[in-house]
């Protein structure tokens, strides 16, 4: 009776050894049972369509192998995309679910983090693999020193584009060269010149004369130009914003000015789209746009072709050259351990040098793998590009600045704080709703016949610029983010 | 015999068994009630179920939205219509003009932003008949294109520009794509303007029919060239008589198609899809499909139609797919068309796919929990059948171990099972033994009374138990009654048989410690078929009688040592208790009782024995069995010690002890008391105690011998040389006290004349134990008997003298005296008185021994020579005597001895020494004898040399009757003479 005991007691210790054993394997991954995972991301166009190709292509190969289907849902812009995972995060009504990996920057990512949403990546991405990625770029992604927070997926910096057709015409007739746009300063006179040409090429009419000029990102003019002259308005070591006042100064002038008097103007949604509707002959945007900028513009309800010259972000005088690197990373949010590994699978593979690369390509991003610079492929497809159509020498020419930008290292990210995202958007709306309404001044001063000089002066600049800071200071003192002002 | 079950094995098969069946009966009625296969039904209703809800979702928010374009177009219509009339055109004409065409655009781009924010769709287009930027160019349209990233979203953020002027771009601040145009063409792939052409004509062929008539859906292709499949519905833009020259679409992207119309979060099952497609004649024309999600793209084979078979109602098929296996599909038709649309027979098929072992996974599972179940509870059931039934005959067993375990003594007292028949029977067993315990009472009863000390036993092979009478509890002091089991009995047995007394069978010595007692017992047992009985009796009375006579024989009356037989018994007990140990017998004489006896009579003799015992007894505390054994002899045996030398160590102590004991004499004399002693060892020398005591004594024998008053240890050696002295010790008592002896007579020629002059007397013993006279003498001496024995020998030799007085006649009778003894006054005196008349015919022969007691000697040779009997001196020259002694003796014959005379014909050194010899003896008057005369040449020496007289085997062997003359030696000697 003993020994039967024995017997069962001796199997019942093996099944459970047996049965201990075989959990403990490596991936929880089933592709008998793939899980379903959800990607939110703010592409839109030629972007959007390229991610959804590399998703079928993943889901069809690499995913199904492992047991991993990948949905990728556009939530529009990444402002939209942002606000939608907030609201998942926080768990506001009628918000949709969290998704299971979604496209952030740096200071929002540190947003939702906050939250306890985000999975560490270090438990997912070797060390070893962590070092294929371009270490500055990994960098973004990462948070309180160690904690890898999200997957860089391509990146972008910004150059100044320039319909050459146009500009060439001017530069002919007044002598302006294009050496007069590597400082703001430079380019504000040849605004202020093209703006007179054009107003003169119709004596009839005061004050009809053309924009040359036009910004997409006023946050990066600010944060870039600060920058160049040696500050940091996001300071993310000390999580606070600087307000160096002689600084911003200059680049309120620039920007107010120049806005409201009509030499720098902001139309469509997008400068390239000013560009087309032949509104803007030149505008500082991001390489990613490279792939917008017309070969022709419409011109009388026609098209009419245009030739393309990229030129590198201009620079204050006196400052350091110096422009922003920037681009979305991807976050995987905590959930289930299938679901996140299969995220970092994805992610893994998205960000591979053979999926990298023609993704980045589609528009003029740069690709996150240190390889990929060296790689066969992308030198052949630059190659291409510059020996391709006339869109594909636009993006080549494209290429040229940023890689140069990029490869030179004179570009810039600040580091985010908490907070860090506010500030952006304070400074950016703050300075564009001023221009927006030193613009409509202007027009009316513009209409009763001031000169350009009691113009200038019925706005007031000093006046402006204060205000113009106060409005930072209460927008930042509403939020309780911490300033300082030199 | 039939074969007896217990009940507890009869209860737990009979329930096991019912447990059995029961399973077997759910079982069964499982399998044919089809249980399983109910839920296999269930799920494809399910699936069913699901997929008909799906196409219901499908056809209620595809025809919403059919509906609302409709209705925007309608209205389109009617602006683009009045826009017309304000510009003085014809609606077909709008494109001409850059004004008109900038308006047109602007009020489609409005009617295309509000169908897209009305419907879920990812784009919305506005194509007209020409191209407004390539007025001349046939196959260009102008249009607007706009699309929606995010149709879920009802801001209009989203919106980017395919197509359509800058000024709608403008208006509603949305940027324009990079493929941005303002034409779009038809001259592309065959087919690929389907969507513009197929409404056009619809709106030809049935003239002023409801919009939704005109309404076309075009399969999934890649209408803007960028890599995005898109599937499109379109429907004409009409002028007032209802001529088509435009169409206003919507455009749904697959991947937006798949996740807003076919979601994945509907399929109930893994591994499942839906697929939209053509079917016609139960097979899915895959010429064109739109699926759910990636097991569609990845399994579906584009253009090869899929073949299903029907194999239930309300569209349940059944196909095969590469890897996934035997699918399930439920396929519903969609409502995409009106029925009146000329498109209607483009049928839109929902499938949706389930592979077999997935949908049937639930019913497997169930089964198998089902089956594991039963095997479960039937394990349980067995458990709980053994344990119950174990609980409900416990009772049971217990009263059956019970019994088998009674004793007879025993009251029984059953416990109640609390079954009534069984507890009936209980009582009644109960009742039963009372009556036979009194039965066994009262004979035990009779023997108590009997008054004998008798009891018995009885062990029987089938009990446990051993049944015993009173007599035998109160014996062993146990408790009257209590059970005692055969293991018991056996160690009890073995207790009261361990010492088996040597005298009597069946009586065993047994020492009762509880009482404190010795007793004796008699066992008996008898051996029956069944076991065996047994009687046990008392019978220490009887043995004590026996012992306390046995005891007077124990004991020595005047030292209170052992006697010689309890030494034996004693050592022999010792020596059977530890025969592994080391013992030594110590044989002790005392060396000057004799003279004490004989000096101070026995009394002072008996105290000296007292004396020496007290100084004996000091091997008592060594626990030595001390005993006297005859007269002056005692001996001790020691026993129990590891070796010889730490038994030695206490041995070697007497002489010292003794030393402080003296003996006092009535003469005032404080002497010391000596004693010579031998030691035998066990078990070195001997192993019992008879040889023990012989070889002890041996060895004391020795010490006598060689150095009295000392400790010899026995010698082998010495002791198989010397053997006889001891053999013979009694032997020589019996000869001394029956007088064994004779004499042979050996013949003593006269060389001269050849006759015979004399007989030599030659002592015979009549018992075979001695050899010789030799060994005679010698045990005489060592045993002290050689007085004795002189007086034995002369006294017979005298009498046989007298009785053969004739025979002998004038002839001389040489007799052997012990050199050592002489007679007494009394017996010389006796002597004279009875034989004096025969003393001319005696010769007393005389040897000179080293250690000679000349007195005694001297004392001899005065009687001889006073009596007129004359001496002869023997075995002269044989070492011991030599010519002084022979001059201070004086004797009348010398006897040369054999060793001189043997070989003397050829050896000059004998002969010298002879004759120098024969001419002293004759100078003197001494007549010669030559001994030992074997050989002729030996006797012609010796006559030659004038001996006088001669002995030999030659001449003559010693014989029992007196040898005559032999005539031939007469003559022969004669003879020698003439020479």
């Amino acid at each position: 009776m003993k020994r039967k005991l024995k017997v069962a007691c001796l199997v019942l210790s093996m099944f459970i050894l047996l049965t201990g054993c075989s959990t403990a394997s490596k991936s929880v991954l089933d592709p008998k049972n793939p899980v379903s995972i959800t990607l939110w991301h703010y592409y839109v166009g030629d972007n959007k369509i390229a991610l959804e190709t590399a998703v079928d292509q993943f889901n069809k190969g690499e995913g199904s192998e492992k047991g991993v289907v990948v949905t990728a849902v556009a939530k529009g812009s990444i402002l939209e995309l942002e606000k939608a995972v907030t609201d998942s995060a926080k768990g506001i009504i009628n918000a949709e679910p969290m998704p299971d990996m979604f496209s952030t920057y740096p200071d929002k990512g540190l947003e939702i983090d906050q939250l306890g949403k985000l999975c560490d990546l270090n438990d997912y991405f070797s060390k070893d693999e962590q070092k294929l990625y371009i270490t500055a770029f990994l960098n973004d992604g990462k948070y309180d020193g160690d904690r890898l927070l999200s997957i860089p997926i391509v990146k972008s910096t910004e150059l100044l584009y320039v319909n050459a057709t146009a500009w060439n015409e001017f530069a002919a007739a007044t002598g302006v060269n294009e050496k007069n746009l590597t400082t703001w300063e430079g380019v504000y006179a040849a605004a202020r010149a093209y703006y007179q040409w054009t107003d003169a090429q119709t004596p009839d009419t005061a004050w009809d004369g053309k924009s040359l000029m036009g910004i997409d990102s006023v946050a990066n003019y600010i944060i870039i130009g600060n920058k160049q002259l040696g500050v940091e308005v996001i300071d993310g070591k000390n999580e606070k914003a600087v307000l160096n006042h002689a600084d911003l100064r200059k680049l309120f002038d620039i920007y107010y000015g120049g806005m409201s008097l009509g030499y720098l103007n902001a139309v469509g949604k997008f400068r390239s789209d000013d560009i087309k509707a032949s509104d803007l002959i030149a505008y500082v945007g991001s390489s990613s746009g490279a792939a917008y900028f017309p070969t022709w513009i419409e011109k009388d309800n026609t098209q009419s072709p245009i030739e393309f010259t990229a030129l590198a972000y201009p620079c204050f005088a006196g400052g350091t050259p110096t422009a922003i690197v920037q681009g979305a990373g991807m976050s995987v949010t905590k959930s289930t351990p299938e679901k996140q590994e299969g995220a970092a699978l994805f992610l893994k593979w998205f960000t591979a040098e053979e999926q990298n690369i023609p993704f980045a390509m589609t528009t003029g991003y740069l690709p996150v793998e240190t390889g990929a610079y060296g790689n066969a492929d992308y030198n052949a497809s630059l190659k291409s590009l510059s020996s391709g159509d006339q869109a594909e020498k636009n993006v080549a020419a494209v290429y040229d600045i940023a890689l140069n930008q990029i490869m030179d290292s004179n570009t810039y990210a600040s580091t985010p704080f908490n907070g860090s995202y506010n500030v952006r958007s304070i400074l950016e709306t703050s300075l564009t709703t001023m221009a927006e309404s030193g613009r409509q001044s202007a027009v009316a001063l513009k209409e009763q016949g001031m000169t350009e000089d009691e113009i200038v002066t019925a706005l007031d600049m000093n006046a402006r610029f204060d205000e113009w800071l106060s409005s930072i200071r209460s927008q930042l003192d509403t939020l309780g983010i911490s300033y300082s002002e030199e | 015999m039939k074969k007896t079950w217990t009940l507890r094995r009869q209860l737990n098969i009979l329930l096991a068994l019912i447990v059995i069946f029961q399973s077997i009966a759910l079982i069964f009625a499982l399998w044919f009630s089809q249980v399983y296969f109910m839920l296999d039904a269930e799920a494809v209703r399910l699936l069913s179920n699901t997929t008909e809800t799906r196409a219901q979702t499908f056809d209620l928010s595809v025809g919403a939205m059919i509906g609302n374009m409709a209705n925007e177009t309608e209205n389109l219509n009617s602006e683009l219509v009045q826009l017309a009339q304000q510009n003085q055109k014809s609606p077909e004409d709008l494109y001409l003009d850059d004004d008109s065409y900038n308006q047109a655009a602007l009020v489609a781009s409005a009617t295309l932003v509000s169908i897209l924010k009305q419907n879920h769709v990812t784009g919305a287009y506005f194509i007209l008949n020409g191209s407004n930027a390539n007025k001349a160019d046939t196959v260009a349209h102008s249009a607007v294109y706009i699309r929606n990233s995010t149709p879920d979203v009802s801001a209009s953020t989203n919106y980017s520009l395919e197509i359509g002027p800058t000024a709608v771009s403008k208006e509603y601040h949305m940027p324009t794509s990079i493929r941005w145009n303002l034409d779009m063409r038809s001259d592309k792939e065959e087919n690929y303007f389907d969507f513009y052409e197929k409404p056009i004509w619809a709106s030809t062929q049935f003239k002023g029919s409801e919009m939704e008539r005109f309404g076309y859906w075009s399969t999934p292709k890649d209408i803007l060239n960028d890599n995005q499949q898109v599937v499109c519905y379109t429907m004409p833009v009409l002028d007032e008589n209802g001529n088509g020259y435009g169409v206003i679409g919507i455009e749904i992207a697959m991947p937006y198609f798949s996740q807003h119309y076919l979601p994945d979060s509907d399929l109930l099952y893994h591994n499942s899809f839906y697929v939209i497609s053509e079917m016609h004649d139960n097979a899915l024309d895959l010429g064109w499909f739109i699926p759910s999600g990636v097991l569609a793209k990845t399994y579906l084979k584009s253009g090869e139609p899929l073949q299903l078979k029907a194999v239930k109602e309300g569209g349940i098929f059944e196909t095969t797919l590469d890897e996934l296996g035997t699918m399930y599909s439920s396929v519903q038709k969609l409502k995409v068309y009106s029925e009146n649309s000329p498109f209607v027979d483009e049928n839109w098929t929902l499938s949706c796919f389930v592979p077999s072992d997935v949908l049937t996974e639930n019913s497997v599972s169930v089964r198998e929990k089902v089956f594991y179940s039963i095997a479960l509870t039937t394990v349980l059931a067995f458990t709980a059948v053994f344990v119950l039934v174990y609980f409900f005959t416990r009772k049971i067993s217990r009263l059956s171990k019970y019994v088998r375990n009674l004793s007879p003594y025993d009251e029984i007292h059953f416990l109640p099972t609390g079954m009534r028949e069984i507890d009936d029977l209980t009582s009644a067993v109960q009742l039963l033994n009372q009556s036979l315990m009194n039965v066994s009472k009262t004979t035990s009863k009779i023997l108590e009374l009997s008054l004998l000390p008798i009891g018995g036993y009885e062990v029987l092979d089938n009990n446990k138990h051993v049944i015993l009478t009173d007599f035998l509890y109160k014996l062993l002091h146990i408790d009257q009654g209590s059970l005692i089991s055969k293991d018991d009995w056996v160690l009890f047995y073995n207790k009261l048989t361990q010492y088996p007394i040597d005298d009597h069978d069946d009586i065993y010595e047994y020492y009762d410690e509880y009482a404190g007692k010795q007793l004796w017992l008699r066992i008996l047992e008898a051996k029956q078929p069944t076991g065996s009985v047994g009687v046990i009796l008392d019978v220490t009375a009887d043995i004590e009688e026996n012992r306390r006579l046995a005891n007077e024989l124990d004991y020595d009356a005047l030292t209170h040592l052992f006697s010689n037989t309890a030494l034996k018994r004693e050592a022999n007990r010792k020596i059977k208790e530890e025969p592994d140990k080391i013992g030594a017998m110590i044989f002790i004489d005392l060396d000057n009782l004799k003279y004490i006896n004989d000096n101070f009579g026995h009394d002072m003799g008996d105290r000296l024995i007292i004396r020496a015992s007290e100084i004996f007894r000091y091997f008592e505390q060594f626990k030595g069995i001390v005993s006297r054994i005859s007269g002056d002899e005692f001996a001790v045996y020691l026993h129990g010690y590891e070796d010889q030398d730490e038994l030695r160590k206490i041995i070697e102590k007497l002489y010292p002890y003794s030393k402080s004991f003296s003996f006092i004499r009535p003469n005032g004399t404080s002497n010391r008391i000596r004693f010579s002693s031998g030691v035998a060892w066990y078990p070195e020398d001997a192993d019992n105690v008879i040889d023990l005591l012989k070889l002890s004594d041996f060895a004391m024998y020795e010490a006598k011998n060689k150095e009295k008053g000392r400790l010899f240890e026995f010698n082998r050696d010495y002791y198989q040389q010397m053997s006889y002295l001891l053999e013979n010790r009694e032997v020589i008592n019996r000869l001394l006290d029956e007088q064994l002896i004779r004499f042979a007579f050996q013949p003593i020629v006269d060389l001269k004349t050849g006759e015979i002059i004399a007989y030599e007397a030659l002592m015979r013993s009549l018992l075979n134990d001695f050899k010789n006279p030799m060994e005679i003498l010698t045990v005489a001496a060592a045993q002290s008997k050689s007085a004795q024995l002189e007086r034995m020998i002369i006294l017979m030799a005298y009498q046989t003298v007298e009785e053969n007085s004739q025979e002998i006649g004038d002839r001389k009778i040489f007799i052997n005296s012990i050199p050592s003894q002489r007679l007494s006054e009394e017996d010389h005196l006796m002597l004279e008185r009875h034989y004096r008349h025969i003393f001319k015919n005696i010769v007393i022969e005389v040897t000179e021994e080293e250690n000679n007691n000349s007195n005694n000697m001297n004392e001899k040779i005065k009687f001889i020579r006073k009596s007129g009997i004359q001496i002869a001196v023997d075995d002269f020259g044989s070492g011991y005597s030599n010519e002084l002694r022979i001059l201070s003796l004086l004797p009348d014959i010398i006897k040369i001895d054999m060793e001189l005379i043997q070989g003397i014909h050829s050896n000059s050194d004998k002969q010298n020494i002879v004759a120098n010899l024969v001419e002293f003896c004759h100078n003197k008057g001494i007549k010669v004898v030559a001994e030992g005369i074997e050989e002729t040449m030996d006797l012609v020496k010796i006559i030659e040399m004038d001996i006088d007289y001669a002995q030999g085997y030659y001449l003559g062997r010693p014989t029992f009757s007196f040898a005559k003359e032999d005539e031939r030696l007469k003559k022969e000697i004669l003879d020698l003479h003439k020479k």
